[in-house]
């Protein structure tokens, strides 16, 4: 298998700041990147190993597929350690060059060339960059993203070891509610609050907008909790118990005000 | 965990005025070697109450660990008032945040701290498992990652030019942060163009990173620079992750740390023929 091969730093940093004037090269199906200077001007072999090549699957009208290829890309790269894996220089070289077909169809510029150049570049710049040294702007980048989610709640104990990466990535809401809080990086945190979603799928998962509200209603009192409370010293157990508590109080409080799409009738004085 | 100073439904002591009469300190150091980062914290607690609940297994100290740029936050608890925790240096890199507390180990009624501001009266509080009892200073370290973790092992040298005029051969000095190579000024300039044309840059790996390498080796293995030098440490780990050690053979261990350069160079070689002809 090859080694990973990652972006030199300063080609990587001229790239980012050519993106207002490289834009249109965004819409091109071609890995134009690789038309840039010379090879060993532009990226370097590393000696991390890739265990397969990262063919991913492109999204279609029902499926993301993110599960499928956050799957695909931490199996490839299982050998990275958390300071290889936070290297910006890993990311932008693989969404720019082996992942490009698949950048183009998850995150293509056009969705954003609408609203100005201005926002498609800046969407760009997060989208295809790893924008600052933040985690949250690791979570934003089409790759860095896949490998991240993975690494976070892999569970070697599970029949399926990814069956949390599963849930994470169900919606991107859930991703924003629980990754981008900082309690979302305490493992324990993190793997109770999925599991319990898993353990509730049809009062959380299954369905729309009340059950995401449902979702961000129990993040924002985790969090709460966490304001007294040390969430990194509890068991996954304990996270549960929690979480139990506080979407019972949801449950009543929706049932006491029963929500109704009808508007209401006008009351004639 | 940034921690700002907050209200809590109990007194927490070190938390603002809530328990004027005492105080909960951690002194706390950072340092690190080739295979991990070492945080030494010494605790110093003048609450009789949290003292007597840690003695008796129902309190316990915890340091929490938070480092944004790696996703990295964990907490280690504890009872002893001098803790050594040891972290792999591979998982945190720049700012890596500390916090120290006192956190309860079972739900609590009947909970009072001794000399509490005057304003808690006689009240109790019936506290969770985990809830935090007191709170130190935060502190902020930063981790420098000790070498570039994907780079090959040109970061630890600096190739520049000599000020000495005409053909001059290769001389390099151990006695800096990184190694300092210095190429004579038409060579610098023959370097300069050619190390980033495609298949040249690995034939150069070797006339140039190959001795110096083996060099440095063998200064380690004498002991004649010490651990200061960064250039030092990066290359004892560099020794370690490939699973040599130091007293191995010199060109053996370079040509390991430097992936087997005279195959590369050959791959590179064949490349380059079979595109001229």
């Amino acid at each position: 298998m090859p080694f990973l091969t990652i972006f030199r730093q300063n080609f990587a940093d001229a790239l980012k700041n050519s993106v207002p004037t490289n834009l249109p090269n965004y819409s091109r199906e071609d890995r134009w990147v690789n038309q840039l200077g010379t090879r060993s001007s532009r990226e370097i072999e590393t000696r991390v190993e890739m265990k397969s090549a990262l063919n991913l699957d492109e999204p279609d009208d029902d499926n993301l597929k993110d599960l499928e290829n956050a799957i695909r890309v931490h199996k490839s790269l299982q050998q990275l350690t958390p300071l290889q894996a936070r290297d910006p220089r890993v990311w932008t070289r693989l969404a720019h060059s082996d992942c490009w077909k698949y950048m183009r169809a998850r995150w293509p510029v056009e969705r954003w060339e609408k609203d100005g150049a201005d926002k498609a570049a800046r969407n760009v710049v997060e989208r295809y960059f790893v924008a600052r040294s933040d985690s949250r702007a690791l979570l934003r980048n089409g790759i860095a993203r896949l490998w991240w989610t993975a690494q976070l709640t892999y569970d070697s104990t599970r029949d399926n070891p990814y069956e949390l990466t599963g849930v994470l990535l169900s919606t991107l809401d859930i991703t924003q509610q629980i990754l981008e809080r900082n309690m979302g990086r305490g493992p324990e945190i993190l793997t109770g609050f999925l599991e319990f979603l898993l353990q509730n799928r049809s009062e959380l998962l299954i369905g729309g907008d009340k059950n995401r509200e449902r979702i961000r209603s129990l993040a924002k009192a985790l969090n709460m909790y966490g304001g007294v409370c040390l969430l990194d010293c509890l068991s996954q157990t304990d996270i549960i118990r929690v979480l139990s508590a506080e979407l019972g109080r949801i449950l009543a409080k929706e049932t006491k005000t029963p929500q109704t799409n009808k508007k209401p009738s006008k009351v004639l004085a | 965990m940034r921690l700002s100073s907050r209200s809590y439904p109990y007194p927490v002591v070190g938390n603002r005025d809530d328990v004027p009469g005492a105080a909960f300190q951690a002194a706390l150091e950072m340092s690190t070697d080739r295979q991990a980062v070492y945080l030494d914290a010494q605790i110093k607690c003048s609450s009789k109450t949290i003292n007597d609940l840690v003695k008796k297994g129902d309190a316990c100290f915890v340091l929490h660990v938070e480092c944004s740029n790696t996703l990295y936050r964990r907490a280690f608890e504890f009872t002893e008032e001098d803790y050594r925790l040891q972290i792999p240096s591979d998982n945190l890199n720049d700012a890596v945040e500390v916090n120290v507390f006192t956190r309860t180990n079972k739900n609590l009624s009947g909970y009072r701290v001794d000399k509490a501001h005057s304003d808690y009266g006689n009240v109790s509080f019936t506290l969770e498992k985990g809830d935090i009892l007191a709170v130190g200073e935060s502190h902020v370290f930063y981790v420098e990652a000790p070498f570039d973790a994907l780079s090959p092992i040109s970061s630890i040298m600096q190739i520049t030019q000599t000020h000495k005029d005409g053909d001059q051969p290769m001389q390099v000095q151990y006695g800096g942060q990184k190694i300092l190579i210095e190429l004579s000024k038409k060579d610098f300039d023959d370097y300069k163009r050619l190390k980033t044309t495609d298949g040249v840059s690995t034939a150069l790996t070797m006339s140039i990173v190959l001795p110096v390498l083996v060099d440095a080796i063998y200064i380690l293995q004498k002991a004649e620079e010490d651990d200061d030098l960064r250039w030092v440490r990066s290359l004892k780990r560099r020794i370690d992750s490939v699973e040599m050690k130091l007293e191995d053979d010199p060109l053996e261990v370079a040509q390991r740390i430097l992936e087997l350069p005279l195959k590369r160079t050959f791959a590179s070689a064949r490349k380059l023929a079979e595109a001229d002809s």
